[in-house]
């Protein structure tokens, strides 16, 4: 059984269908989409999501900021984690609830204990709330 | 020596006028260097600008570039590592598979040794019946032939 489900969204070919190869192998399921609007489609269609993992910016379309304020509006509770190769990026998301990774990665092992780290403080949040 | 009033005035005059043309000529000066250097610092800025702009591009490339490569590069270790597995299995199968084929070649020959030994024994056997037949096949001959010769009295 999977650890949980990624819905990553990166543009990039090179980057996309490796890393989601990677994190497969670390047992997450994961869907690939390569724009904001298909990603939103998926979330908003109910797929079983448990984080959004995308690049902040992808191409000409909606940049993954916009997308990660869209998906909090469906879905309050989903941890969002969001990647870049611009460090400038980070006052961009500043005071939000949103986990933000640079590129390059050490190692996909990096992303993983990210997405744990989030899954858990999510998993607390929502505990504190009961 | 006379000096003359009108004449020194005049050139005084023309002095005050040469003075003023010339402050003029340079406050026209000065400030067409302030504009020349105001537009000299706003364009300077503007390429300082897009240089940071290019340069923090060309920086992100490189980081997509080194993300693509470090995740193939461990995409592959992963492959290799599957590979080496799955090699070493595939090693000891043959290894497996070649010591069965000795047991299997050791149990042919000592079947092929019990063969012989049948057909030598079967030879020495059936010698052994031709010799005891041959001595007391007259008697059961003559044994059979009075017993038919009794009942068909």
């Amino acid at each position: 059984m999977a650890r949980a489900t990624v819905l990553m969204v990166e543009d990039d070919p090179e980057i996309g269908p490796v890393y989601a190869e990677l994190l497969s192998l670390s047992d997450y399921e994961v869907k690939l989409t390569t724009t904001a609007a298909d990603a939103l489609f998926e979330l908003a269609a109910g797929t079983p999501i448990d984080i959004l993992f995308s690049d902040v910016r992808l191409g000409d379309g909606p940049n993954g900021l916009w997308l990660a304020e869209q998906a909090l509006k469906l879905r309050p509770t989903l941890v969002i984690v969001l990647t870049t190769a611009y460090s400038s990026a980070f006052s961009e998301v500043a005071n939000k609830p949103y986990q933000l990774l640079l590129k390059p990665y050490k190692c996909s092992q990096q992303i993983v204990d990210l997405l744990e780290k989030s899954l858990c403080e999510r998993d607390q949040r929502i505990e504190g709330d009961l | 020596m006379v000096i003359d009033p009108g004449g020194v005035r005049e050139k005084l005059g023309e002095l005050v006028a040469t003075v003023k043309e010339m402050r003029e000529q340079y406050r026209d000066h000065r400030q067409f260097i302030a504009e020349q250097l105001s537009e000299h610092r706003v364009s300077r800025e503007r390429m300082e600008e897009r240089l940071t702009n290019e340069i923090k591009n060309v920086r992100a490339e490189q980081r997509q570039d080194i993300t693509a490569q470090s995740g193939k590069l461990e995409l592959l270790g992963v492959q290799v590592r599957d590979m080496a597995a799955q090699t070493k299995t595939v090693i000891e199968d043959i290894e497996d598979f070649g010591e069965r084929i000795d047991r299997t070649t050791a149990d042919v020959s000592s079947l092929k040794g019990l063969r012989q030994n049948i057909v030598s024994y079967g030879a020495g056997a059936l010698a052994v019946i031709a010799v005891i037949a041959w001595f007391i096949g007259p008697f059961f001959s003559s044994l059979a032939t009075s017993i038919i010769a009794k009942v068909t009295k």
